[in-house]
Formats: structure tokens, sequence, C-alpha cells
């Protein structure tokens, strides 16, 4: 049986967003909103571990950008309200504008590193394909799958309909 | 598209000079990609042979389109921060991207000769009406987007060779057409390349003299703020401040999370040489990205501080703002540099499209409807013709047709983030995803984008504006709340909804289950 609670966290929050959207309510919307990205990325993992909601190896990106999200919007939410006129400046930007450029973007830009750097090999490595091609070759022999490379080139789709 | 031309036409003969030589490069790299392209995968996925900075770069500038070059200072001119929610969203895109889709793309080329998204939906799904509809959707998004871009290169071939906007319109489709139809992606993503580094380069220079010739960045965000405060709070001045917030948080998603539904980005991962060619892609697109987007905010707001500091006059279109600033700010070797980069901005995204878009007429739509071109040189061939077919089509609707540009070009990046992520992500993670959970999330992303953006713009253009307002009074959302924003949300819980209802009984191919369980 498929394993459904990320995704179908996923599509809640999906919902959740359209529905406080609609109500108006801005401040509810950015933390859906982060959250809604940040629980994508657990996605990769829906059919890894051996227990659902385990998100290993992407528990230390999720976590960090979650941090990052949670800090910048609530800098955000004490630093400005709408109609504020005068605000202390760091840099030369506002600081609410300052703690949207550091939290929701340049600190981010450092998950992708992280990501090269300690996820990728857990994910991408050579066993790993050779597990992978290993297994899809040996059920390929058993059956016959469009566009495997054993099949011709139009076995894909004879008659065009469902298989 | 219009108002671009209101852009000046350069004097400067290091702008010619720059122009002229970045047009003789993709040319030539067109010609030595024909020399290098024997098969459809070759002229598709390049025969899965690039390194990890070449596909880094060109999946970075494939995302940074025209509109990143010219809308971007736009926006921020407008309606100062708001924008940034699109373009200091963009990087984190890679990542998401990279995440869910590069290693299991990858894998699955190898698994199966896939060559197209819709190649790869199908043999995941198992069903012609994904391969069918995600064709059809790429194909409506390819000519909705090159029609936009082809707008927009003809402004910018006149004001960088002086030349009539039509003979600019034309002369730029050729161009286009010579090396996309000639080297297939192989010339594709050597042209991104280098046309990437064009922007890289272009960027910190506009970075840095618009900072200077605004006085620094204090300088800049205080004049703006005397005038408006809200230009420099953290979400901008698109409309009252709730709407203001409304549409940089849902950017925030579309951008973000949107990227992994951009057929002309995730089918670079077929093209890696091997898996570990992935593993510096998403930080060097990211990072490149992120100094890109710096011409958005230093040229936009630095343009709209001297005006209103009554240094310079008002523009006579918001538009027009970046190209005006590096022909009348920076110096000529600059402005060269990047206006050739606007040009490479605009082409690098057009030929993927026009790459993915062919390959949609060619073999995913035939293959759907069971009628399959079986011999390999003759695909090719017709790739090669739909590729042309496409550009032709394109320019023609530009030259005859302000209007359906104008319709087309509110299907954008959220018909495309609407109609692949959840089929695309969902897929290739989730067991759980079923073909009646994807048809619905694309079907249901595809109408929601087309009812409440193209729909009231067709009404409008008919002469039926009572239309439009009906339909826009239905739209349950604040002003300015981007459509796009909402089909990807309601997309994304079809798919989830749908699938959970039909999985009873359901399989994944047998050979794809260890490639989605590793």
């Amino acid at each position: 049986m498929a394993r459904n609670r990320t995704a179908l966290a996923v599509g809640t929050l999906s919902v959740a967003a359209l529905l406080v959207a609609a109500l108006g309510l801005y401040r509810v919307f950015s933390y859906l909103a982060g959250a809604l990205i940040v629980a994508v990325l657990p996605l990769a993992a829906v059919e890894r571990g051996d227990r659902e909601l385990d998100i290993a190896p992407y528990t230390g990106l999720v976590a960090g950008l979650g941090l990052l999200f949670a800090v910048g919007l609530t800098g955000i939410w004490l630093l400005w309200e709408p109609g504020t006129a005068s605000e202390t400046y760091v840099l030369g930007v506002p600081q609410s504008t300052f703690v949207y450029i550091l939290f929701l973007w340049l600190l981010p830009l450092l998950a992708p590193v992280y990501y090269a750097v300690s996820v990728f090999s857990d994910t991408a490595n050579e066993d790993l394909v050779a597990d992978v091609m290993d297994d899809a070759r040996q059920t390929q022999r058993e059956g016959d799958f469009p566009l495997a490379p054993s099949q011709s080139p139009g076995v894909d789709s004879e008659n065009g309909g469902e298989q | 598209m219009k108002l671009l031309q209101a852009i000046p036409v350069a004097d400067d003969p290091f702008v010619l000079l720059f122009g002229g030589l970045y047009l003789l490069i993709v040319l030539a790299i067109g010609v030595w990609g024909y020399l290098n392209t024997d098969s459809t995968s070759d002229f598709l996925i390049t025969g899965k042979s690039v390194g990890t900075w070449v596909l880094a770069l060109t999946a970075f500038s494939v995302i940074q389109s025209g509109f990143g070059f010219v809308g971007g200072p736009e926006l921020v001119y407008s309606y100062g921060m708001t924008g940034m929610w699109i373009f200091f969203t963009a990087p984190l895109g890679f990542l998401i991207a990279w995440v869910l889709l590069a290693r299991r793309m990858r894998i699955l080329a190898d698994i199966r000769n896939v060559l197209t998204l819709a190649d790869g939906m199908y043999v995941r799904y198992e069903s012609a009406w994904v391969r069918g509809l995600t064709a059809f959707a790429v194909i409506v998004g390819v000519i909705a987007y090159l029609a936009t871009n082809l707008a927009a290169l003809q402004f910018v071939m006149r004001a960088i060779f002086g030349i009539p906007v039509v003979w600019g319109l034309f002369g730029g489709a050729a161009i286009l057409l010579a090396y996309s139809v000639l080297g297939g992606m192989i010339a594709g993503v050597w042209t991104d390349f280098v046309q990437s580094i064009t922007m890289i380069v272009g960027a910190v220079f506009v970075f840095y003299f618009a900072l200077e010739f605004g006085g620094g960045m204090g300088t800049i965000t205080r004049n703006l703020a005397s005038v408006d405060p809200a230009l420099v709070s953290p979400f901008g001045a698109i409309g009252v401040p709730a709407a203001s917030a409304f549409t940089a948080l849902a950017w925030w998603i579309l951008f973000s999370i949107g990227s992994a539904g951009q057929p002309h980005l995730i089918t670079k991962f077929y093209m890696s040489r091997d898996l570990t060619i992935l593993r510096w892609g998403a930080p060097i697109a990211a990072i490149s990205y992120g100094i890109s987007s710096m011409i958005a905010f230093s040229a936009g707001l630095s343009m709209r501080a001297a005006v209103e500091g009554g240094t310079i006059p008002e523009l006579r279109s918001a538009s027009i703002a970046a190209p005006v600033f590096v022909l009348n700010q920076t110096p000529g070797v600059v402005a060269g540099l990047v206006l050739a980069a606007l040009l490479a901005a605009i082409m690098s995204t057009s030929d993927s499209f026009l790459n993915i878009g062919a390959a949609a007429v060619s073999r995913d739509l035939p293959r759907a409807f069971g009628r399959p071109i079986d011999d390999e040189t003759t695909e090719l061939r017709v790739t090669q013709i739909a590729l042309a077919g496409l550009t032709v089509l394109s320019t023609l609707v530009v030259f005859f047709s302000d209007a359906l540009v104008g319709i087309l070009g509110t299907i954008g990046w959220g018909f495309f983030a609407a109609a692949f992520f959840p089929v695309a992500v969902f897929g290739l993670n989730w067991k759980g995803a079923t073909k009646e959970g994807a048809v619905a999330g694309i079907v249901g992303g595809l109408v929601v984008n087309l009812f409440y953006s193209a729909v009231p713009r067709i009404a409008e253009a008919a002469g039926a504006p009572g239309v439009s307002e009906t339909i826009l009074s239905l739209y349950p959302f604040a002003e300015g709340f981007p459509v796009g924003t909402v089909a990807l949300l309601v997309s994304i819980a079809l798919t989830v909804g749908v699938s959970v209802l039909t999985q009873r009984g359901r399989s994944v191919p047998a050979d794809l289950v260890t490639l989605l369980e590793r």
C-alpha cells in the first residue's frame, strides 16, 4: 500500500493556503506558504525509509529552511505592519526588508550548497545506481515495458491506449 | 511589449560590436552542434553528454529569461520590493527541482529510453492520456512563451542594431531558428553556457553602476521611502498593503515550488553525463541566478529613485527602465555587454522552448495517438521541421496580433507549474500517485489558468468586457494574487486527493519500483 502521509500533508497545506488566501489572512498565509515550500522537500523521502514520515536524509535541509523561514517571517511581522512609515536602516535598507533579504533569500542560498555537500552522496552514489539498474534490468527481462532499451521504437504505444 | 518600443536605439559602437559578436558565436555553435548531431537522442537530450558546469549554467539560463532582465527592473521600478519575491525566490526553485527530480529523472533515462517529459510521465503512469495531455500542455505553453519572448526580441534587436522592429523580429527569429534547428540541444546547451556567463558578468556590472548612479543603497532607499515607504518595505507597493503581501507571498510559492514544473528546466536532467554531474548543479545554478537577480533589484530601485529625486525625467514606460539605464548610465562596453546579455536571456530560454515543443509535436503527440514515427532518422527530421514550424507560427503571432501576444502572455510560468509540478514530482517520488490523479491535476491546473487568465483577455479582445468582468468577479482572492499560484495549489490538491481515492490495487511499473524506493 502506498505511503500517503507526506503527500496528504502537502495536499492539505495547498488547500489550507487557498482557503486562508480567500479569507484575506495574509499573516497566516505567509506561514502556510513557508510550510508548503519546506513540506515539498520530504516528498523525495516518501518511499525511502522504513516508516512513514521518516524524512532522512533531508532532515537537516527541512529543519534549516524551516527555521530560516520562521525567523524571517516572524521578523518581518514584528518589524513591519501595513502603513509603517519610518524604520531603522541596516546596510542601507529598512530593518524589516533586511530581515527578508537575509532570511528568505541570502541564507537560503546556502541550502543548495548544503545539499551538494551533505545530502547528495546519501541519495545518489554508484551503489545506489547499480542496485536500481540491476533490479530494473532483471524485471525488464521478465516482461515487456514501453521504451525499455530492448524494445522496438514503436512498442510503447500500440493502439495508443492505456496499458 | 509595445511599450518596449520606447527603448532608445544605441549609438555606441561597442553595443553593435557585442551584439554582432554574440550572434556570430551562437551561429557558429549551431553549425558545430549540427556536426555532432546524429540521432534524435543527440538532438533532444544531447545524447546524455553534458557535464556539471554546462548543465548547471544551462539550467540557470533557461530560467533567467528576458523577463528577468526587462520585466524584473520594470516590476521593481513600478512597485518596489514586491517583484523581488520572484527574483530572490527563483534560486530556491533550483534546490527543489534538484531534490525532487534530478536524480530520479536521470536514472529513469537509463532505465527506459525517455527523451521528453511526456515520455517520462508515460512510463511512470502507463497512460496515453497523461502523455497526450502533457504534450498538449507543452505545445500550448511553448507557443505562448515563445511569442512573448519574440515580441521582446524584436525591440532588443532594434535597440542594438538600429534596424526597424519588423526586421528585428524576422532577423532575430531567423537566427534563433538557424542555430536551434541545426544544432538541436547540443547547440542549445552550449549557447546557453555562453549566454549564462554573459548574463552573470552583465549583472555584476549593472549592480555596480546602478548603486553608483543612485548614490549608494542608503541614499536610494531613503529617496524612495520619502515618496512612498511601501516601495522599500518587505512586500513592496503593488497595491494596498494586504494585496502586496498576498501577491509577494503567492509569488514566493509559485517561483520556488513551480520551478520543478518547468519542462525546459527539468528535462535538462536527462542530459547529464552521469549521476555525479548533478551534485553541484543546484548551488551553481542558484548562486548564478542570485547574482543575475541583482539587475532587477539595483536597476529598478536606482532608476525609480533617480526619477523621484528629479535626477532624470520620468520614463515613457516602466518596461524600459533597465535598457535606458544601461544605455544612458553605463560605459559603452558595459552597455554592449548587458544588451548582449539581454539578447542572450531571451534566446537561451527560447531555444529550450523550441526543443521541447518540437519534441512534443513530433514524438509525444503521435505516440499518444498510437502513431509513433518508427524510423529514427525520420523522427529527427520531423522534429527539426516541427521546430521550424513552431518558430514560424510564433513569429507570425507576434507580427499579426498584439492582442494574441497579450493573451498568450498570461500563459507562462504558472501554466507550466500547475500542469507539471504535481504530475512529475508526485509521480517520481510517491508510489501512491495514480494516472487518474495525474490527469485530474493537469486538467485542473489548465482549466484554472485558462479560465481566470486567458478567457478574460480573450473576452476583452473580442469586445465583450462584461464577460471579463463577470469572470474576474468570481475570483475569490485579493487583486493581484497570481492566478498561476491558485492553479498550482488546485492542481496539487487534485493530484493528491484523486490519487488517494483511486490508488487501491494500483502499483507502479515493476522496473521502476527500486528507483522510487531509493
